[in-house]
């Protein structure tokens, strides 16, 4: 993380001074030094306990000696479970180690023993929301704000579990709120920035940006967030100011791949198109380089999913899962279109849109068991074995997570999570009458865009244009797949076509949903509702025609991916002969 | 955050002393639990010595019952404790001997649970359900013959024991023998129809005889049984799935393998899935193997005491090791194994972890000789006779022990059977094993490509200590050129010709073949299995790209 604010050294704070500690974690949190936050938290625990046996275990903790904590703390917790300082450790330790699910268990443990253990309940809202369990954070942070008010953590904490579920209003609100309290937070500035933009309030969004910017001149994700925002914003003198920054010394990665793909960004903008490549190559180069991610793992499960999930395989199922039709998908890739598609489907009176779900993911993570790489799991081949009941427990499951993210009682939603094509087989055994809607756009403008673009998380096969032609292709040969073996289940938008003739192509995908024909579709623009994904500043305007060439002005740099997409290429917008 | 209240923190003191019990009420209680037995409504009388147990009423009854009650939520670890305790109770009870012989038998423990009936039987020589649970633990441990005297036996003194009926209906169908298979298979179906392993039975003596349809519907019938168990529901989808391929329907038997692997996936997770896994394992050796110098692997060593040859036979599951070893055991100056854990003392010394290895390169002879002892004393008691013979050990996973084999068997000769890798893993896929580590690898196509690989990368890495004394024998030449391929398999071996080599089918079907090559090798040579993998083309691809640096470097047809 960057470099922090000003804070008092550890040295003030006295050993024993349990306040003074966790006040210190609290303002490195907020410094968004999450590193040293948990440093002084664990100090915090040190000067908390007094017994002998638990004083070990904190030293260990403090120690960063995870193996001798989890031993001496085990041991505690044998001889008295209930030991609430035990399991306030116990659960620190678990969640550093990343078995957050065990982290809350103990937690809860604790809780239920002492409902006032608030250093507890913190812990327990914070494994809450990094399991993505939003409402159930939301419902700790209240909590924890009733007995105190002011505190800007709890609500920080609450605001960024809000953005999770959707409510980006009440999340702005919070994030203002700990600002007009402490309004030297550049991390605070730029998530408020993120429920702004989210919110469609442009201007506000880049004045917060800029805040953190002025605090901060070197926080990369602030930057990418202003180039991000599609409408140039960033001019020749942000250029001069994030060159100076990339030479800073004591740059972290992190802060320098962000202003990479923003300088890739502004350099575009004013068409300035080798540096920009040389940029957008660069900020790839260094987060590949940091990510596990192995070309293989997606062909493979595409080959399985093709391999089990033939005709037959559907006739012998049909008739089970769970008959409710209200999910739409949209699937594909990212960049292709999705947002504009789920836009134009949420103007519709009766479909509420929910953005990208991450829940179809969680179950097929979950059948597929506990292999690090998918390849090594049981997923697809797991579908086999369900049996009916199985499987419309499965899509009952799905609609009860997604509840959870719905606002309206509109009778159709639209999860636009693009990954799910991979598990196009798995939706239609748990909900066989849910809508699947792929979103295709010329592979290089596709992949081009998705290269230029910095995700907050997942998509690892977007950082190299090797991987990203591969992925691609799997996906077109998957699709093809479902094509023939499902003939008409899936309906394919193409975006360059929904960019020529909006009309016909809104109508034909409202009678692919089956829903009748309704203007506001057409001005699906002035839907104020909430965006977050890469797109959302694209939709808050008319369909434009100016992105579906784009790309020709980097060909020269792109020659590699259009060598790779070959036959894909080739054939588009049709599927080449697998 | 920093203030808070922790509140009286309260400790559990140890369980308190037991209040005096009860003499009259408890022996109601245990009254009222026999009735019910009597009426046969054991899960009323389940859930009364649940209770019973809950209130601290320690009795061999009452803890029998509750792991019933247990066993029938298939919660056999908890199961399996309670019958311990009756054991320890009444020790001379053989019911709970065979009680806690079967549910080990559920766990995959089947050394621990044939302990058990060993017991139950010994304790009470007429009890024909505990003879019949011996005979099923013995053919999962593959001892072929002794099954077929323990289901025997159990006929001998109940005739009508279903158990035993279809266990030795099972062991026939498994030799071929499919007409005896279906007579015995039809009494058990005639007493208790829809019995599954008689079901089973029946439909591969169809499949045999050439009737897939019959053989399909009797196994969808058998499959829409609510009753099955997971277990019981996977065979007969890997049953159907071979009655669908018989019918060249590749695509809906790839889905019923898939059933059938995917049910025993989840059948076995607790045990198996979590990391790390058996491949895990191997890819650790690996890791270790390219960070020792390959000299140590080159030690000299003591020729085998006694026997005039030994030979380790490896390769990989369903890439010919078991043809080649029963061809090599048809001749008079060969004694065989088959796939008995001759090293697993040896293993738990030097190889319990791949870092193990780095002991095992330095090891020293004083280290070393004892687990050579020990070796050929298991070898004798499984019943090998090897002196004066050359003695085969096969197990095709030995591959990856090759460390182990080379430092502590330094003289031995090394026969790797090689097949074409697309017929290999497609072949382990398709067949049901006796759950392993191994064979928990071997349940998805990538896992299987993936172990495969991670074994020929082993062995490749072994080649430098391994080379000279190593004999491939390649199973599509065998198929081709019997005579030539065998011949000069003997000569390296320092064997001479014999006839007898030719008639290994014969000797097949008397011996009682454990793998599941058995039944197909008793027809004898057959060359169906060549080639196999172009049926399921399509549903291979998410093997082929580990297999494809195999397959060329062993010289097949990239097509």
């Amino acid at each position: 993380m960057t470099a922090t604010p000003a804070d008092p050294h550890p040295a003030a704070i006295e050993p024993g001074d349990a306040q003074g500690w966790g006040a210190r974690g609290d303002r490195l949190r907020l410094a968004g030094d999450i590193d040293a936050a948990d440093r002084a938290y664990a100090h915090q625990i040190r000067a908390s306990v007094t017994d002998p046996e638990l004083i070990a275990a904190a030293d260990a903790l403090c120690a960063g000696r995870a193996a001798d904590c989890h031993r001496l703390t085990r041991g505690i917790l044998a001889r008295r479970p209930d030991d609430l300082q035990a399991l306030w450790i116990f659960a620190e330790l678990a969640a550093r180690t990343g078995r957050l699910p065990d982290a809350e268990s103990l937690l809860a443990r604790a809780l239920d023993a002492a409902p006032t253990f608030t250093a507890a309940r913190y812990a327990y809202a914070m494994a809450l929301h990094q399991q993505g369990k939003a409402v159930q954070a939301i419902a700790q942070t209240d909590r924890l704000l009733k007995a105190d008010p002011g505190h800007p953590v709890y609500r920080q904490l609450g605001a960024a579990a809000r953005m999770q579920v959707g409510e980006y209003s009440e999340a702005a609100r919070a994030y203002r709120e700990v600002l007009d309290a402490h309004p030297d937070l550049a991390l605070t500035w730029m998530a408020y920035g993120h429920a702004l933009k989210t919110l469609g309030q442009q201007d506000e969004a880049i004045a917060a940006y800029r805040e953190a910017i002025r605090q901060r001149p070197g926080l990369g994700e602030a930057w990418w967030s202003l180039a991000n925002l599609k409408s140039a914003v960033l001019g020749r003198a942000d250029i001069a100011r994030m060159t100076a920054e990339l030479e800073r010394p004591g740059l972290v990665d992190e802060d320098r791949l962000h202003l990479q793909f923003a300088l890739g960004a502004a350099h575009e903008a004013v068409e300035e198109n080798a540096q920009a490549f040389e940029f957008y190559a660069a900020a790839n180069a260094l987060r590949r380089a940091a990510l596990p991610y192995d070309p293989d793992e997606a062909t493979i499960q595409v080959a399985r999913c093709k391999a089990l999930l033939g005709a037959s395989f559907f006739a012998a199922r049909a008739g089970g899962g769970c008959p409710r039709p209200d999910p739409i998908f949209i699937v594909g890739l990212p960049r292709s279109g999705s947002t504009l598609i789920e836009q134009i489907l949420a103007s519709h009176s009766q479909v509420e849109g929910v953005q990208e779900l991450p829940e179809v993911e969680i179950l097929a993570a979950r059948l597929g068991g506990t292999a690090g790489r998918p390849s090594q799991g049981a997923y697809p081949d797991i579908l086999a074995a369900l049996t009916p009941a199985e499987l419309r427990a499965l899509g009952e499951e799905y609609l009860q997570r997604a509840a959870a993210h719905r606002k309206t009682d509109a009778p159709f939603f639209v999860d636009k999570m693009p990954n799910n094509f991979a598990h196009v087989g798995l939706i239609k055994l748990m909900l066989p009458k849910a809508k699947i809607i792929d979103a295709r756009r010329h592979p290089v403008a596709c992949c081009f865009s998705a290269f230029k673009q910095h995700f907050a998380i997942g998509q690892a096969f977007s950082y190299a244009l090797d991987d990203l032609a591969r992925y691609y292709c799997d996906y077109v040969d998957l699709a093809a797949h479902f094509d023939a073996v499902l003939p008409g289940a899936i309906h394919r938008v193409i975006y360059e076509q929904m960019v020529a003739d909006p009309e016909r192509e809104v109508r034909r995908l409202l009678a692919y949903c089956g829903l009748p024909f309704e203007e506001s579709c057409l001005r699906f623009y002035e839907n104020d509702r909430a965006v977050s994904t890469a797109s959302s500043e694209q939709v808050r305007r008319p369909i434009f025609r100016d992105a579906t060439d784009h790309w020709r002005r980097f060909e020269p740099w792109l020659r590699p991916l259009m060598r790779d997409l070959g036959p894909v290429l080739e054939a588009y917008p049709h599927p080449p002969k697998f | 955050m920093t203030s808070w209240k922790s509140g009286p923190i309260s400790l559990k003191m140890g369980s308190p002393t037991p209040p005096a019990r009860d003499a009259a009420a408890d022996k109601a209680t245990l009254a009222e639990i026999g009735a019910s037995v009597q009426a046969r409504d054991f899960d009323r009388a389940g859930r009364l010595a649940e209770r019973a147990l809950a209130s601290g009423l320690e009795h061999p009854a009452v803890l029998n019952l509750a792991a019933l009650k247990l066993e029938g939520e298939e919660r056999f670890e908890e199961a399996v404790r309670l019958l311990q305790r009756a054991i320890a109770i009444a020790p001379a009870d053989p019911g709970a001997h065979n009680a806690l012989g079967l549910c080990l038998r559920r766990l995959e423990r089947n050394a621990e649970a044939l302990a058990q009936f060993d017991e139950a039987v010994r304790i009470a020589p007429s009890f024909a359900g505990a003879h019949s649970a011996r005979g099923g633990c013995l053919e999962s441990l593959g001892r072929l013959r002794e099954a077929e005297a323990a289901f025997d036996r159990s006929i001998e003194l109940q005739p009508e024991n279903l158990g035993a009926l279809a266990g030795l209906a099972n062991l026939m169908s498994r030799r071929g023998a499919h007409a005896e298979a279906r007579a015995m298979a039809a009494r058990v179906l005639a007493s208790q129809p829809g019995y599954p392993d008689a079901v089973n039975v029946m439909a591969a003596a169809e499949l045999a005889q050439g009737d897939a349809s019959a053989a399909q519907a009797r196994l969808e019938a058998l499959i829409a049984d609510p009753r099955l168990t997971a277990q019981q529901t996977a065979f007969a989808h890997g049953l159907l799935g071979d009655v669908l391929d018989a019918q060249d329907r590749a695509p809906e038997a790839f889905s019923a393998y898939a059933a059938c692997n995917m049910g025993l996936w989840r059948t076995y997770a607790s045990a198996y899935a979590s990391p790390p896994s058996a491949l895990d394992f191997a890819q650790g050796i690996i890791a270790r193997l390219d960070a020792i110098d390959p000299q140590a692997w080159t030690a000299a060593g003591e020729p085998a005491p006694g026997a005039a040859g030994h030979v380790f036979l490896l390769g990989f599951p369903r890439s010919g090791t078991t043809l080649l070893e029963q061809v090599l055991a048809s001749h008079p100056d060969v004694e065989a194994l088959e796939e008995r854990e001759t090293l697993s003392g040896a293993m738990r010394a030097f190889l319990a972890a791949p870092q193990d290895l780095d002991r095992l390169a330095a090891a020293g002879d004083a280290e070393l000789a004892p687990l050579r002892a020990a070796y050929w004393a298991r070898v004798r008691d499984e019943g090998a006779r090897v002196e004066g013979k050359v003695f085969v050990d096969k197990h095709p996973l030995n591959t990856l022990k090759l460390p182990l084999i080379a430092r502590l068997f330094p003289d031995a000769r090394i026969l790797f059977a090689q097949r074409d890798p697309r017929d290999v893993v497609l072949s382990c896929y398709r067949r049901r094993f006796i759950m392993s580590g191994s064979a928990y690898q071997l349940l998805t196509l990538p896992g299987a490509a993936s172990y495969y690989d991670a074994a020929m990368q082993i062995a490749e890495r072994m080649q430098p200590a391994m080379g000279t004394r190593t004999h491939v024998v390649r199973h599509e030449a065998l198929i081709e050129d019997f005579d030539s391929v065998v011949g000069a398999t003997c000569e390296f071996l320092g064997l001479g010709w014999s006839d007898a080599l030719r008639a290994f089918s014969a000797r097949t079907r008397d011996r009682g073949i454990a793998t599941p090559s058995g039944a197909q090798l008793a027809g004898g040579l057959s060359a169906e299995g060549v080639g196999q993998w172009r049926r399921y083309r399509q549903q291979m691809a998410p093997a082929l790209p580990r297999l494809k640096p195999w397959v060329e470097r062993f010289g097949y047809d990239p097509q």
